[in-house]
């Protein structure tokens, strides 16, 4: 059943799936879903009604997206209870900044499946000026849950979407001056001294790019993060473009100990580190193709985290032409019993051949992970622009 | 308590309101929080004869044409944003006062310039049309736009019309293709 603008239908299985995609399927708007979990006033009732790529997953488990396959997996009998609206939203990271808008694409379309009949949303996006959409909402009404096919957005990006919701953000990027100051971490606002309750207050979680997700754990021991990167081989490689090698992706990353050493852990140079002595990251095999079903990964010891200051992890792309959308990369940070970060990198028109993805800093014996999505022509114009000071030479692994 | 309204059912007005003189139909509907062109919803009447056409172009009652010759059927006012709580738009009907020529009333809700706007029903939230007995203010019947009728932009609401001497409420709900100006034509005003 395909679904226009502002029509809704009776759900017959509460248990579905809600994928998104659009049309050019290779963009360069890089693309977020969110989902937001509202009670009856139309508004989340605290931080977890807010699900993202930094928080993939609602407390109550109902909602769960799956950043890599743009997809949320919904339980809406698992929802907790006065929860009355789930919205499915999709936003273009710093549109407005960079002069990208719903209008660049021709069609987002979100697919649910799990019942009898497939329900499709074709939206048609020529000429919307939108940097945020609300694509659709499930709801309950008179103890039914339904679908809406909403198609409505705001041309200032996440922040008035969010704001529409009931999240307070602050230090949204997109509006804000260019400042020289860093943002500051999530400060508690000052208590209120009107009688009106304030607005509820997210501002600890990551809206935007740059903003850190703290992975709080009380012992400061975090058992081991695992940083993996997947990509997809160049299409075509052997065939008709037989010209074209593929691409091979390597992640590696910067370490910085408290001790004041410095290292950097990656294949080329064949500099793979080690777990559980000095620089505490080691990178597991290289993966020259990426057809191993699961990619590279880079285990960082987290129950070493008190002897870290920072660990910058990249991806670069060792050969081949620098085609981000193409590689299709995916990364994902994850410690034990955290929620899991997840970075795409498919929807980029960069043609440097490297990219800073996250930063993750000792935070008074926390790690504070930030996402970055900053490229550079190679090693050395990262490195300056994270000063760790290293020296670089070409090399070949 | 209001009458649950099946798709062209009847509910006499005397009989569930006895003695009733009358009646406002109200519209109302949400303002946009999402950017993009304001929803503009409009009620109309219509004040039919036996032939099934307007009596006259007057007595088409809209925003442009508050009210018939006779003061009868008169709209409340031009709502161009759904701004305010409650009804947003209302015209009130005095039913002893219609002429005795009209056999009928007919109740429109439509979204101005849907088309170019490209807006329907469903994309507008919490829009309504309902029709109250004045006295006591007391609901009689409501139609949920916003829900019921997400597809359409135009949508006959309802007819009033008389039968041995009494006027009877009729709920219509039908959609309608083409708006305002389709719906006015049909009836025989010269748009």
């Amino acid at each position: 059943m395909n679904l226009q603008p502002g029509q809704n239908t009776v759900l017959s299985e509460l248990s579905v799936r809600a994928e998104l995609s659009w049309i050019p399927a290779t963009t360069a708007l890089e693309l977020d879903p969110s989902a937001f979990l509202l009670a009856a006033t139309g508004k989340v009732p605290g931080d977890e009604g807010f699900v993202f790529y930094g928080q993939p997953k609602s407390a109550d488990g109902a909602v769960v997206l799956n950043v890599a396959r743009r997809e949320f997996s919904l339980e809406l009998d698992r929802l907790s209870a006065g929860i009355e609206k789930v919205v499915i939203a999709l936003t273009i990271e710093q549109g407005q900044k960079r002069g990208q808008r719903f209008g660049d694409l021709s069609e987002v379309t979100l697919t649910i499946t799990g019942a009898d009949e497939p329900l499709v949303f074709p939206l048609v996006a020529s000429g919307m000026s939108e940097v945020a959409l609300i694509i659709g909402e499930f709801y309950k009404r008179n103890s039914q849950w339904k679908f809406r096919a909403v198609g409505q957005g705001f041309n200032g990006g996440l922040g008035p979407l969010a704001t529409h919701y009931g999240i307070e953000v602050k230090d949204d990027p997109e509006q804000a001056e260019p400042s020289t100051n860093p943002p500051s971490p999530a400060v508690e606002p000052a208590p209120s001294t009107t009688a009106s309750s304030p607005p509820v207050n997210l501002n600890k979680i990551t809206l935007e790019k740059r903003k850190p997700v703290s992975l709080t754990k009380e012992s400061g021991k975090y058992g081991q993060i695992i940083v993996n990167l997947n990509w997809t081989r160049g299409k075509g490689s052997g065939g008709f473009f037989s010209r074209n090698k593929g691409i091979d992706l390597d992640i590696g990353c910067f370490v910085e100990l408290r001790s004041g050493i410095k290292d950097v852990v990656q294949a080329l140079g064949n500099t793979f580190g080690a777990y559980d002595s000095k620089p505490y990251a080691h990178l597991l095999a290289d993966d020259r193709t990426g057809e191993a079903s699961q990619g590279e990964f880079l285990h960082i010891n987290g129950d070493q985290w008190s002897e870290f200051r920072r660990v910058l992890v990249y991806a670069f792309i060792y050969e081949g032409v620098p085609n981000w959308a193409a590689a299709d990369a995916v990364i994902t940070i994850k410690a034990p019993d955290q929620p899991e970060l997840v970075v795409r990198l498919d929807s980029h028109s960069s043609s440097e051949g490297m990219c800073a993805v996250a930063m993750l800093e000792n935070d008074g014996g926390k790690i504070k992970v930030s996402k970055l999505i900053d490229y550079y022509r190679g090693h050395r114009f990262m490195d300056e622009a994270y000063g760790w000071g290293f020296s670089w030479r070409a090399g070949r692994k | 308590m209001a009458v649950s309204l099946q798709k062209g059912g009847n509910v006499s007005l005397s009989k569930e309101a006895p003695g009733l003189t009358d009646v406002s139909v109200g519209l109302g509907w949400d303002v946009r929080t999402t950017d993009g062109k304001d929803f503009d919803l409009d009620a109309s009447a219509l004040i039919v004869g036996e032939n099934g056409k307007v009596l006259s172009d007057g007595h088409f009652v809209f925003y442009n044409n508050k009210q018939d010759p006779s003061g009868a059927v008169v709209h409340q006012g031009d709502n161009l944003t759904g701004e305010g709580e409650g009804d947003d738009e209302v015209v009130k009907v005095a039913l002893n006062t219609v002429p005795t020529e009209a056999k009928k009333i007919v109740f429109v809700v439509t979204i101005h310039e849907a088309d170019a706007r490209g807006q329907s029903f469903g994309m507008v939230s919490n829009a309504f049309i309902r029709i109250v007995n004045d006295a006591g203010n007391k609901e009689i019947a409501r139609f949920d736009l916003s829900e019921d009728y997400s597809t359409e932009t135009a949508m006959i609401f309802a007819e009033l019309y008389r039968h041995n001497n009494e006027w009877k409420f009729k709920a219509v709900g039908q959609g309608y293709a083409g708006g305002l100006g389709a719906v006015a034509r049909d009836y025989g005003v010269n748009v």
